[in-house]
């Protein structure tokens, strides 16, 4: 899976990809060279601050790169406008570390938004969508619910649920095991391979524990630094 | 230390003596400057709602219509029992006003209420209502989002946070504000009608009332009361929005945010008014 990077099928490639923050100075880690195909997972690991959430965001154009190329479901992402690049991330199911749910909505609301927002679907077909995923993920009984009710681990689901509802190609979930016990999250876990193998999603993960994440198959990727610099 | 001589002295003293009004002119310019960058960025922010719900209408997603209708909801209605207490009190002075100076002269107290309440405090209260109301509320609401990371959140789910957040909020307060002034005016007036047939001396009925106001109002005053109103509401919105999206990365930057987009929003209603009724009434 890691490198060469001929297939024509992937959803994800990452050519020599690195990235910067403002703040510092030269790449964050060594150019990554992976590609996803459908039913793929690729877990990248490193030290907290080392750099997982921006080697993430830059599948979807969302962190400036230092070098390389990303290529998601078949667009270049260098070279999309705002709207093309808009238009490609809702292909995408993007879950961030924070799980980004919306303060001003309720639990169900959340969950089914980018389907609301996409127009996608008569509300039948959501409200049918939104049990399928809630069954899926294991998510409770949501109606009438705000989201000060729900822990941390339960905003984290609907937030993996959130991403999960349209059946995008690929899931990029950004340590959706942090916070949680090792069998919490070994559970989480096998429900996402459970994900992959039923619907072909490509999985592209960080994680402090690579090793919960792997059980059920994947490829794991350090992020590489160089002291040096 | 060799004692510097009287025209080393003299240069000395003109050159610190010319630099002030050097720095002056600098200050000036960066303060000038960073104004008008910023009234740029509002008007910018606000006319690119504007062609998203007017010229773009088409394209503008079912949920940003439904976020607008709640967003008029919240802004507009709920605040009619307050709109209505003050227009009570308005109307009310400004017809004790009227029976105490004016010798209770119907036309004068219609005349009046047109110059005072109509053309004036009607727009500017409503407008201030919606300051307090929903201009705070939203800084406050853009502000967390911001620093949660929820806008970040929508922008990499392929929603646009300008469509979804800033549009609705812009015009749905733009409407509103329009809204709560006609019923602020309707309030005021039907107030100093009543009151005006307590205190007024004479049998004056209200159909002779309303008539008197009527002759007091022309086609000036329609375009004032929109441009009181739907403009500020806009630039109310458009202030809000853009200092909660700014606040910056910690939850102690949202109060900061509030404080500065009240007192901005403030100022800008304020100096609007003066230079529509200058421009209006004046000319």
């Amino acid at each position: 899976m890691t490198s060469p990077l001929s297939g024509c099928d992937a959803v994800l490639r990452y050519n020599g990809v690195s990235v910067a923050l403002p703040r510092l100075q030269g790449p964050l880690f060594a150019p990554l060279h992976f590609e996803l195909r459908p039913g793929d997972l690729v877990v990248l690991s490193a030290a907290s601050g080392k750099g997982k959430s921006p080697a993430l965001r830059a599948a979807i154009g969302a962190q400036p790169r230092t070098s390389g190329e990303v290529v998601c479901l078949g667009e270049t992402v260098s070279n999309l406008s705002p709207q093309a690049l808009l238009a490609l991330r809702r292909r995408v199911g993007f879950v961030p570390l924070t799980g980004g749910l919306l303060s001003n909505l309720n639990l169900h609301d959340n969950l089914t938004l980018l389907w609301r927002y996409h127009d996608a679907a008569t509300r039948a077909q959501i409200e049918e969508r939104a049990r399928e995923v809630c069954e899926q993920l294991g998510i409770g009984d949501l109606r009438g619910r705000g989201l000060a009710t729900a822990n941390h681990h339960e905003r984290h689901l609907i937030a993996i649920g959130r991403a999960w509802l349209p059946h995008p190609a690929l899931l990029i979930l950004d340590e959706p095991d942090f916070g949680l016990d090792d069998d919490a999250a070994a559970t989480l876990w096998s429900r996402l391979a459970a994900l992959r193998s039923r619907h072909g999603a490509a999985m592209l993960a960080a994680s402090s524990r690579p090793s919960l994440a792997l059980r059920s198959g994947g490829t794991h990727l350090p992020l590489q630094h160089d002291e040096a610099a | 230390m060799k004692k510097p001589t009287a025209g080393v002295i003299h240069r000395r003293t003109m050159s610190a003596v010319l630099h002030i009004p050097r720095l002056l002119v600098a200050g000036v310019g960066a303060r000038t400057r960073w104004l008008a960058s910023y009234v740029l960025q509002i008007a910018t922010l606000v006319g690119h709602a504007v062609l998203r719900l007017t010229v773009g209408w088409g394209g503008v997603r079912p949920l940003t219509r439904a976020v607008l209708t709640r967003q008029v909801l919240f802004t507009a209605v709920e605040a009619i029992p307050f709109a209505a207490m003050l227009a009570v009190l308005v109307g009310g002075s400004v017809i004790v006003q009227a029976q105490m100076h004016l010798s209770g002269s119907p036309d004068m107290v219609g005349k009046l209420l047109v110059l005072v309440v109509v053309r004036e405090l009607g727009p500017l209260v409503s407008a201030m209502i919606l300051i307090g109301r929903s201009g705070t509320a939203m800084v406050v609401e853009m502000g967390n989002m911001q620093v949660g990371g929820e806008i970040d959140a929508l922008d990499h789910a392929g929603i646009d946070p300008f469509e979804y957040l800033v549009v609705p909020r812009v015009f749905g307060m733009g409407v509103s504000v329009v809204l709560v002034a006609l019923f602020f005016l309707v309030v005021a007036v039907g107030t100093g009608l009543l009151a005006g047939s307590l205190l007024v001396s004479g049998d004056t009925e209200a159909g002779e009332f309303l008539n008197l106001l009527m002759r007091q109002m022309s086609w000036r005053d329609l375009v004032a009361f929109f441009a009181k109103t739907f403009v500020p509401g806009l630039m109310i919105a458009g202030i809000a929005c853009y200092e909660g999206m700014s606040a910056g990365p910690h939850v102690t930057d949202v109060p900061r945010a509030v404080t500065r987009g009240t007192v901005r929003a403030m100022s800008a209603l304020f100096l609007w008014n003066v230079a529509v009724s200058a421009m209006l009434y004046l000319a």
